[in-house]
């Protein structure tokens, strides 16, 4: 790259700024014509895989509903079952909320809004998303042992005994793991400069999000 | 009186919308090229800010500037791009001669020209996103009044905001 002798002003920039004008303006004619192809489709595309994403969560959070309450309806005696049966109840709930949430919230941005209200919109969507993950995606660790708990729960059959040993090893193996997708979410979160943070390629979206918003922040700021 | 675009009739929309886009097409290409630097990048952004525009040509008021509104749009839809970009679309990675290449348009521009805008491009490249939109908005010569109403910041903030780009820039280059 050429370097200048002398100091450049921004203003120096226009005629440059012209120049690369008039070239897209020449290329503007055919990429127009793909714009228009295009537009539509697209739209469709990016809100149909939110809506998709957040109906599924919201589904799968009704299921759970109905079968913690079946489970502990059925098992008002059994503090065990009940247990599962209530915890079950909360975590669909929770799905449910966060599906309502995130679905209100993306279906409310209005692109055409000055971009710092819109940028700040985005963030608190993001910020949703991430709480998203760790409260409904990370407990499933363990959920998924209170599923069969709760299934279990609905048979008319009790089973007499003690709780069988696997769900006990699949517990701690599955609060370990909880942790363990906690510990790495907030590790993702931390600065660019934090060393755990830098465990990875760069490329985890979420902390470069955050970078962004940074960016926003000071932006605001200054 | 009519206040908005859905207002008009059902059938004149996609029509009504066609024209616009093509009487501000520029602003579409303009934004693309300053936030994706690979030409398949570019072409993929600007075709989400189309498509964002028409979801939001129901809402869009005829009676405010038509350019407020679409550099409104395809700057948040810009904005929101780099933040989704995988690492092997940022900037920083692509080789810059090789990009301008792409845009290049032999012996139609003279020598210096050629280098100013190989200036522009880098240092337009490193500005975080926010500042890069200001940037574009003044290279754009849009008045304050409006790149304030388009950022949503008050006008003596732009004004601020410029005199530090514009010291930003005399240090860099």
């Amino acid at each position: 790259m050429t370097t200048m002798d002398t100091h450049m002003e921004l203003d120096d920039f226009k005629a440059a700024w012209q120049a690369l004008d008039a070239r897209l303006a020449r290329q503007d004619a055919v990429q127009l014509e793909l714009l228009r192809g295009q537009k539509q489709v697209q739209a469709r595309r990016n809100l149909r895989s939110l809506h998709i994403g957040m109906a599924l969560q919201a589904l799968l959070g009704l299921g759970l509903v109905l079968l913690g309450v079946g489970c502990w309806r059925n098992n008002l005696d059994v503090p065990g079952l009940l247990a599962a049966g209530i915890a079950l109840h909360a975590f669909g709930i929770l799905h449910i909320a966060f599906a309502g949430i995130v679905t209100g919230l993306a279906l409310n941005l209005d692109y055409a809004a000055p971009v710092l209200a819109i940028q700040k919109r985005l963030r608190l969507l993001l910020r949703i998303q991430v709480l998203n993950s760790n409260l409904c995606g990370a407990p499933w660790w363990v959920m998924w042992v209170v599923v069969v708990i709760g299934f279990a729960g609905l048979s008319p059959v009790r089973v007499a005994g003690p709780t069988p040993t696997w769900i006990w090893i699949s517990l701690a193996i599955g609060m370990l793991g909880m942790v363990a997708t906690w510990w790495w979410a907030a590790r993702g979160t931390r600065g660019p400069r934090d060393p755990l943070a830098r465990m990875d390629d760069g490329a985890d979206g979420i902390r470069r999000s955050l970078r962004l918003y940074d960016d926003l922040e000071r932006f605001e700021r200054e | 009186m009519q206040t908005t675009a859905a207002m008009t009739g059902h059938d004149d929309q996609p029509q009504a919308f066609a024209a616009l886009l093509q009487r501000h097409a520029g602003i579409v290409f303009k934004v693309a090229n300053t936030y994706a630097r690979l030409p398949e990048d570019r072409a993929d952004l600007a075709q989400e800010i189309a498509a964002q525009l028409w979801r939001a040509w129901p809402k869009y008021d005829p009676l405010r500037s038509a350019s407020t509104w679409m550099y409104r749009v395809a700057l948040n839809v810009a904005i929101s791009h780099v933040r989704e970009q995988s690492v092997r679309l940022r900037h920083d990675a692509v080789p810059l001669d090789e990009d301008l290449h792409d845009l290049a348009d032999a012996g139609a521009t003279n020598h210096e020209t050629e280098d100013h805008l190989r200036l522009l491009q880098a240092f337009i490249a490193r500005q975080p996103p926010l500042d890069r939109a200001l940037l574009l908005l003044y290279l754009e010569e849009r008045p304050q009044r409006e790149i304030a109403e388009i950022l949503g910041i008050t006008e003596s903030n732009v004004s601020t905001k410029i005199g530090r780009l514009k010291q930003r820039i005399r240090d860099e280059l």
